[in-house]
């Protein structure tokens, strides 16, 4: 697309192409947003799973600790 | 169906031994007390000292609506209001641990933990903000315990001082807590206000973790749908949404780190996460209000003004920072900037959680002391 030559192109022509690029543009930021809003929605049906990992959080301490010093060990 | 009922029946249960509980609490200072509050509480005339109080407190019991139950329960036994203005303020950084704790349960997938860890802290820096911002005006010039009391003496009337059409609580609350009286007594008769104050914190503890599991179980369908329908909405809609769903749930911890999976999994973005998380700030504002409906006679109004002020304080600091672009970003960038570090060196998340709710609070209580 980026090498093709638009010259040869007249005004009319080139304003109907943008409004046409415009318009795809729009449908595929829609498309986007609306895959993006579909993958929210079905994580939240999830989310049941979520408050039980949300009140397992002292294991989460252990384990990170665990990690930092391992970490650390690593690093000298 | 049958089971369900049973389920809010007991919640019902819960709301009412959460509220004799915070009474217990209150008649229990008074008595401990002997009208001397303030000399007992002389250590926190200091507000950093009032602030690590709350921070420490909420941080070691994961639950902020436990400790302003328990500071309103203080209040109504003669704390002054004052006092109990930075436990509050401290009581909202110390309830962010959790999350924050929560999102370190990511931290075997770097780039996992690092959205996780920033959903978590975006949370810690707003309140950490919030604080900055609002303790030194409330030292000074004490603006929210005057509006608190202002909004707060109209509700409160009659000859018995009680909450306004809530005079039933007291007649409910007050044949069991007589009951813990007589059993705190039969313990011990030098020691039975400090085995209420006891007897209180444990009810107030345990009705509060046991109705924030049945919430969950009873409420997960109307969050679910509450939070479908903020999705694409803005954030005002996700500050609502935040504040409908920690009510339901009455809990800040629990909703603030729902959204700790749900941003590491990088479905929703931090700034979707973050109006979510003020509105969970002012929806746990509801159980200190409900707490303070259990006090009446003489500091009934007190009760209510503290509960008041977390209210205030919450809603002014979400529009105040929230509403100011400059603002607004801090909180991101502080959370962007320290994940970031935290993705690539793990020391620094936990040099940051041990020094933001353990060590700084501590500094401040010596500078300020220093300054003194």
């Amino acid at each position: 697309m980026e090498n093709e030559d638009f010259s040869s192109l007249s005004e009319k022509k080139l304003k109907k192409l943008i409004r046409e690029t415009h318009m795809v543009l729009d449908q595929l930021t829609q498309e986007l947003n609306q895959r993006k809003q579909d993958k929210q929605h079905e994580e939240i049906n999830h989310i049941e799973e979520h408050f039980d990992e949300a009140s397992h959080n002292l294991g989460n301490l252990k384990i990170f600790i665990q990690k930092v010093f391992a970490e650390m060990t690593k690093d000298k | 169906m049958l089971f369900r009922l049973f389920q809010w029946l007991l919640v019902l249960l819960l709301i009412y031994l959460l509220i004799t509980a915070v009474g217990m609490i209150g008649s229990g200072f008074k008595g401990a007390s002997k009208g001397h509050a303030t000399e007992l509480f002389a250590f926190a005339t200091n507000p950093f000292m009032g602030l690590i109080v709350g921070v420490i407190a909420t941080a070691m019991i994961q639950s902020s609506s436990t400790v302003t139950s328990i500071i309103v329960g203080l209040v109504a036994g003669g704390l002054p209001v004052e006092m109990a203005v930075p436990m509050v303020m401290g009581a909202n950084i110390g309830t962010t641990i959790t999350n924050t704790i929560v999102s370190l349960g990511h931290i075997n997938r770097k780039k996992e933990f690092r959205r996780a860890f920033a959903a978590a802290t975006v949370h810690d820096f707003f309140n950490l903000l919030a604080v900055a911002i609002f303790l030194p005006i409330e030292i000074l010039f004490h603006p929210l315990q005057k509006a608190a009391g202002f909004l707060a003496t109209p509700l409160v009337g009659g000859e018995n001082m009680s909450v306004k059409g809530l005079d039933f609580i007291k007649p409910l609350t007050k044949p069991v807590i007589a009951e813990f009286k007589t059993l705190a007594h039969m313990i011990s008769e030098q020691g039975a206000s400090v085995i209420l104050i006891i007897f209180g914190i444990f009810l107030i503890f345990m009705s509060i973790i046991f109705v924030g599991r049945l919430l969950k179980k009873l409420m997960v369908g109307r969050a679910k749908r509450i939070m479908h329908g903020s999705i694409g909405r803005g954030p005002v809609s996700g500050i609502l949404s935040g504040a409908i769903v920690t009510i339901l749930v009455q809990s800040s911890s629990t909703t603030t780190s729902l959204m700790v999976p749900l941003a590491g999994s990088g479905v929703f973005r931090l700034k979707q996460i973050y109006p979510f998380t003020l509105g969970a700030n002012i929806g746990t504002t509801i159980t200190a209000l409900l707490a303070a409906t259990a006090i009446s006679g003489d500091h009934a109004i007190l009760a209510l003004q503290i509960a008041l002020v977390h209210f205030l304080y919450n809603c002014s600091a979400v529009l105040l920072i929230f509403g100011i672009k400059k603002l607004r970003r801090l909180p991101l960038r502080g959370a962007i900037w320290l994940s970031r570090l935290a993705a690539e060196k793990k020391i620094y998340a936990l040099v940051y959680i041990v020094g933001v709710f353990f060590v700084l609070p501590g500094l401040m209580v010596f500078i300020y002391q220093l300054v003194e």
